[in-house]
C-alpha cells in the first residue's frame, strides 16, 4: 500500500479554502436527503448528501489534510459509489454540494484513488 | 445589592457591550467570507437556481421559484420560516428590551403590545421544539446531526423559554432572568461565531447570487 502525499492534499485544500466555509454553513437540516436519488433508493444515512460532504471534504478540512490512504479510500466509497454528481442535490442554504463532492474526487485522484479503488466505508 | 443583582447588572451592562461587539464582528466576518469567496469560487447557489425553467409567452425562460423547498418539504419550510421570523421579532418587540435600550443607550424603539411579543415567543418555542423533535425523530436528519446542532438549538431556545417564564412569573423570577440574560449573551456570540449564524450565509448568498446572474459581481 503506497503512502499519501499530504503536501499535495494540503495545497489543494488551501486553494479551495472557501469550501470550508460552505461546509460550515450547513445547518444539518437534512432537506438535501430527499433530493438525492441514491438516498431515496437506499434510505441509508451514508447516502445523505450532507453526510457525504462532511465525511469526505469536511473531514479533510478538519484534519488539515492529514489523512491516511485507508481513510481516503473510505472517502472514495462515499464520493463514487454513493454520489453520481448528478447535481440534483438541493440545499436551502444554497451550498453547492456537487462542487464539493467533485473536489473530493479530485483530491482522491491526486493520490491515485478513484472509483475503482475504493475500500469499504467504516 | 445581592450577588444575583450584581451578576444581572454585569450581564445586562458591560458584558452586553462585549457580546454585541463580538456578535457584530462575527457577522462582519461571515459577510466578508461570502464577498471575498466569490472571487475564488465560493457559491451559495441561491433559491432561483433550483427553480423549474418555464417558457413564457415572450419565449424567454422564466424561473418558477416555488419549486424549491415548498414542493419538497412544505411543513418544514413554513415552520422553519415561522421559527426564524419569531426569533427575530420576539426580542425586537419586547417592551422590557425597549426599556433597557432606552435606559442604556438612549434608543427608544417603537412600542408593541405585550400580547404581540408573547405570540411570537410562543411561536418561537413551539416551532423550535418541532425542529428539535424532527432532528431526533427523522432518521436521516439525526444521521447528519452532531452535538453541535443540538447545542445550537438549545442555545437558541433557552433565552425564549426563560424570558417567557419570567414574564409569566412562573418559577423563580431572579434565576429565570439570570439564565435569560446569560443565555441571550451566549446566543449573540453564537450568531457571530458558530453555525447558529447560518442565516448570515443564507441572506448574503441570496443577496449576491442574483447579482452574479446579472453580471454585477465577477
Amino acid at each position: 500500500m503506497s503512502s499519501v502525499n499530504r503536501e499535495i492534499i494540503i495545497e489543494m485544500l488551501r486553494s479551495r479554502s472557501y469550501m470550508r466555509e460552505m461546509i460550515n454553513a450547513c445547518a444539518s437540516c437534512g432537506i438535501c436527503a430527499e433530493s438525492c436519488f441514491v438516498y431515496k433508493n437506499t434510505r441509508d444515512r451514508k447516502s445523505v448528501p450532507s453526510y457525504k460532504m462532511r465525511r469526505t471534504v469536511g473531514r479533510l478540512f478538519r484534519r488539515g489534510g492529514r489523512v491516511s490512504r485507508g481513510e481516503l479510500e473510505s472517502m472514495a466509497e462515499l464520493l463514487w459509489r454513493r454520489c453520481a454528481l448528478c447535481r440534483q442535490c438541493y440545499c436551502p442554504m444554497g451550498i453547492d454540494l456537487s462542487s464539493i463532492m467533485a473536489f473530493g474526487r479530485d483530491i482522491c485522484r491526486s493520490q491515485n484513488i478513484d472509483g475503482d479503488s475504493h475500500g469499504d466505508e467504516d | 445589592m445581592n450577588n444575583s443583582a450584581r451578576l444581572y447588572d454585569f450581564l445586562a451592562g458591560p458584558c452586553l457591550y462585549i457580546t454585541v461587539s463580538l456578535c457584530i464582528a462575527g457577522i462582519a466576518r461571515k459577510i466578508s467570507i461570502v464577498i471575498a469567496g466569490f472571487s475564488s469560487g465560493l457559491r451559495f447557489s441561491g433559491l432561483q437556481n433550483h427553480g423549474i425553467l418555464i417558457s413564457g409567452n415572450s419565449g424567454e425562460e422564466i424561473i418558477y421559484p416555488a419549486s424549491t423547498l415548498a414542493d419538497r418539504a412544505p411543513v418544514v419550510l413554513w415552520i422553519s420560516v415561522l421559527f426564524h421570523v419569531a426569533i427575530f421579532t420576539a426580542p425586537l418587540t419586547a417592551r422590557a428590551h425597549g426599556i433597557l435600550l432606552a435606559l442604556s443607550w438612549g434608543i427608544l424603539p417603537p412600542r408593541f403590545s405585550p400580547v404581540f411579543t408573547e405570540i411570537f415567543t410562543v411561536m418561537a418555542i413551539a416551532s423550535g421544539f418541532f425542529l428539535l423533535g424532527r432532528r431526533v425523530l427523522v432518521r436521516h436528519v439525526l444521521a447528519v446531526s452532531s452535538w453541535r446542532d443540538f447545542a445550537a438549538m438549545i442555545c437558541v431556545l433557552v433565552p425564549f423559554i426563560t424570558g417567557f417564564l419570567a414574564r409569566e412569573m412562573i418559577g423563580p423570577y431572579e434565576i429565570m432572568m439570570l439564565i435569560h440574560v446569560a443565555g441571550a449573551n451566549l446566543l449573540l456570540i453564537a450568531i457571530g461565531w458558530t453555525r447558529v449564524g447560518h442565516m448570515v450565509f443564507f441572506i448574503a448568498g441570496q443577496a449576491v447570487a442574483p447579482l452574479i446572474k446579472k453580471g454585477g459581481v465577477s
